[in-house]
This record gives structure tokens, C-alpha cells and sequence, in this order.
């Protein structure tokens, strides 16, 4: 992916400014989702991703490469989002996971309301739960959950973002997974005898 | 959780790959809830942007100010305007008594010199002499010919100016 970026961003500096367009759709729905984890609201998100691909193309010429492109534009896209917050004077909770007792409206995805990721689970009993569950992670946890699954960001990319070691990122994701695994026990035997 | 669990479970997360993670999956209830885990929040990664979106993204973007000071765009109108001043030289616009001011003369001569190089060949070619005549003509003729080339000069700078930074197509 890094090495894509670069070749796409080798076009873009020549001249062929469509090719921006490549990154722009690699990179908005990761980034909404992103952003919409820090500013909570899904049409201020829009707006953010927005005004951040703007002021990375502005910057372009500025760009090191000795970084990857996507976490330049997430550290641009999450600067702004603070920036928003804070002229927005509006807290808010790094996951929207609202659900109701009856597991009729669950919202994990605050980039992408009307789809919500856990309301395409085929046992909606069990996306409640895991919403449930990892609204439970401690917070460590749940922000790197949000940034692998929700954002959809790679293992090196969470790293490079957090400034953490991949080593790090991986064991921490992975305990995370078996806290879910194992709170989520009971509902994933009903999915085909798997206790 | 036996040690293959955990090497098991990795492998599921990507970290390196296990021949065996089917067969022992399979009788392993506890690695199978793992990869169920997985899958499920694997498919909780956003979808591919809607179009309208990308479209408005890309009409925000502003020219692209990286290309503004391009070689590119400013070579052609260094040149052009380097020609215009040794034109104006030439005509007598640039009061300068050094060297510089020769070289709009020396061109024009050098020009003439070819041309009428090309000329006495030619006529030699055809019987006839008149080398000397045709270089004296030609003489006058190479300080046109410099005029053009100034004059095409100075469109192309202009040219350049008026196009400004180059630009690409944007979908």
C-alpha cells in the first residue's frame, strides 16, 4: 500500500493532479471513520475529512517521504479534528456504541450512521454484545480495536500513528481479541457449536 | 490454552502462517471462537466511498501550489525574456558598451555566415557564382532572422506567462 501511495504521489508532483483522486478514495471512508471517532458527529466528520485532504494537497510539495502518505494525512486529519473539537467546545467519546436492552439500534460506526457495521451482523443479538464488550475494553485497548477495525488502518499504520512499536500494537490487539473471545463465549457457541 | 493454541491464533491475526491452523481448529473450540471473532470485526472495516463524496473533495482542491515555481514553467520565460533584452540591444534600445552588447552582432553574423555557406553551395551546384553578392544580401538577412527569433522568443514568454503554473486534468 505504502509503496502505491508513492507511486500515485510521483504522478500527482509530476502533473496528472486525477491521480489524487486514487488516494482520495483509498483514503476518505478509513479517514471519516477516523475522525468520526474524535468529533462524534458523522456530517462534522465529512467536513474534517474534507478540509483534510485540502490542506494535504496544499502541503504536497512539503511531504517527507520518509513517512508513509497515510500517516501524514491522518496526523493532518487528526489535528483538525482537535482543532474542530476545541472550537466546537463539544466533548465527545472516542466510540458511539449505543444500544438499547432490546439490541435494536446499535451504532458503532459513527463515520457511516445509516449503515452501522455491527446492524449488518446476521445475529444482531451478537453485535449488541460486541458493541457491548468493547465499549468494556480498557480504553488502550478500544482505540486500537477502533483503529484496526473500524478505521481499518493496518498493524504498521496503527504503529506509525500511535507511535508505538508493531510488536506493541500487535500483543495489545491480540489481547484485545482474546478479552472479546472469551466475554463473547457464550454467544459464538449459538453460531454453530463452537463451545 | 496450550502453547499451539496461541501460535494458532496468531497465525490468525496474520502474524506468520500455520498449515495447520485447520485441523487444529477443528478440534479446538476455543481457536474457532477466536477466528469468529475476527471475522466478525473484520467486516466492521468502512466500505468504499460514495462518488458525491469524492467529487467534492476533489472540487475543493485548490491549483496546485507546488507547480507554481516549476523549471518548467519559468525556463521558457527566462529565455524569451534574455532574448528580448539582447533584441533590444541589437536595436539599439540598451545602451551597453561591453561585450554583451556585441553579441546580438556576432549572432547576426554568425547566422549570415551559415546561410550564405548554404547559398554558395547551392549556387555552385547550379554553374552560377555569385557567393559574394548573396553573402552581403544574407548579411541583412541574418539581422532579420535575429529579429525573429526574437520575436518568437518573446511570444513564447509570453505564452508561458499567460498559461501560468502548468496544470493536469482532475476528474
Amino acid at each position: 500500500m505504502a509503496d502505491d501511495d508513492a507511486v500515485v504521489l510521483t504522478r500527482v508532483l509530476a502533473g496528472d493532479e486525477s491521480a489524487f483522486g486514487v488516494l482520495v478514495r483509498r483514503y476518505e471512508p478509513k479517514l471519516r471513520a477516523y475522525v468520526a471517532g474524535i468529533v462524534g458527529l458523522e456530517e462534522d466528520a465529512r467536513d474534517v475529512v474534507q478540509e483534510s485532504f485540502v490542506k494535504a494537497w496544499r502541503h504536497l510539495g512539503q511531504y517527507d517521504r520518509s513517512f508513509r502518505f497515510s500517516t501524514w494525512l491522518f496526523r493532518i486529519a487528526h489535528n483538525l479534528a482537535i482543532d474542530h473539537l476545541r472550537r466546537r467546545r463539544q466533548t465527545t467519546s472516542s466510540l458511539d456504541l449505543g444500544e438499547d436492552s432490546e439490541g435494536n439500534e446499535v451504532r458503532l460506526d459513527p463515520a457511516d450512521a445509516r449503515r452501522g457495521p455491527l446492524g449488518e451482523l446476521a445475529n444482531r443479538e451478537l453485535a449488541a454484545a460486541l458493541a457491548r464488550e468493547i465499549r468494556r475494553l480498557p480504553p488502550a485497548y478500544k482505540e486500537l480495536i477502533h483503529l484496526r477495525h473500524f478505521v481499518g488502518l493496518a498493524y504498521q499504520e496503527i504503529a506509525e500513528l500511535k507511535g508505538l512499536p508493531l510488536g506493541t500494537v500487535k500483543n495489545k490487539l491480540f489481547r484485545a481479541h482474546n478479552v472479546l473471545r472469551s466475554a463473547l463465549g457464550s454467544y459464538l457457541g449459538q453460531l454453530g457449536g463452537l463451545t | 490454552m496450550t502453547g499451539q493454541c496461541e501460535i494458532v491464533r496468531r497465525a490468525l491475526e496474520g502474524e506468520g502462517e500455520l498449515a495447520e491452523i485447520g485441523a487444529h481448529s477443528k478440534s479446538c473450540a476455543v481457536c474457532r471462537a477466536h477466528a469468529k471473532v475476527l471475522q466478525l470485526l473484520a467486516e466492521l472495516e468502512p466500505g468504499a466511498p460514495d462518488p458525491e463524496t469524492l467529487r467534492e473533495i476533489m472540487t475543493a482542491l485548490p491549483s496546485a501550489p507546488w507547480q507554481r515555481r516549476r523549471l518548467a514553467t519559468w525556463l521558457p520565460l527566462a529565455a524569451g525574456l534574455g532574448f528580448v533584452v539582447a533584441g533590444l540591444g541589437l536595436l539599439g534600445g540598451m545602451p551597453a558598451a561591453g561585450a554583451v552588447a556585441l553579441v546580438p552582432g556576432a549572432a547576426s553574423s554568425v547566422f549570415a555566415y551559415l546561410a550564405a555557406w548554404f547559398l554558395d553551395a547551392l549556387t555552385a551546384v547550379r554553374g552560377t557564382s555569385h557567393a559574394l553578392e548573396i553573402a552581403v544580401v544574407v548579411q541583412g538577412a541574418g539581422l532579420l532572422l535575429w529579429l525573429g527569433v526574437v520575436a518568437v522568443s518573446s511570444g513564447w514568454a509570453a505564452i508561458a506567462l499567460a498559461r501560468g503554473p502548468r496544470r493536469g486534468t482532475r476528474s
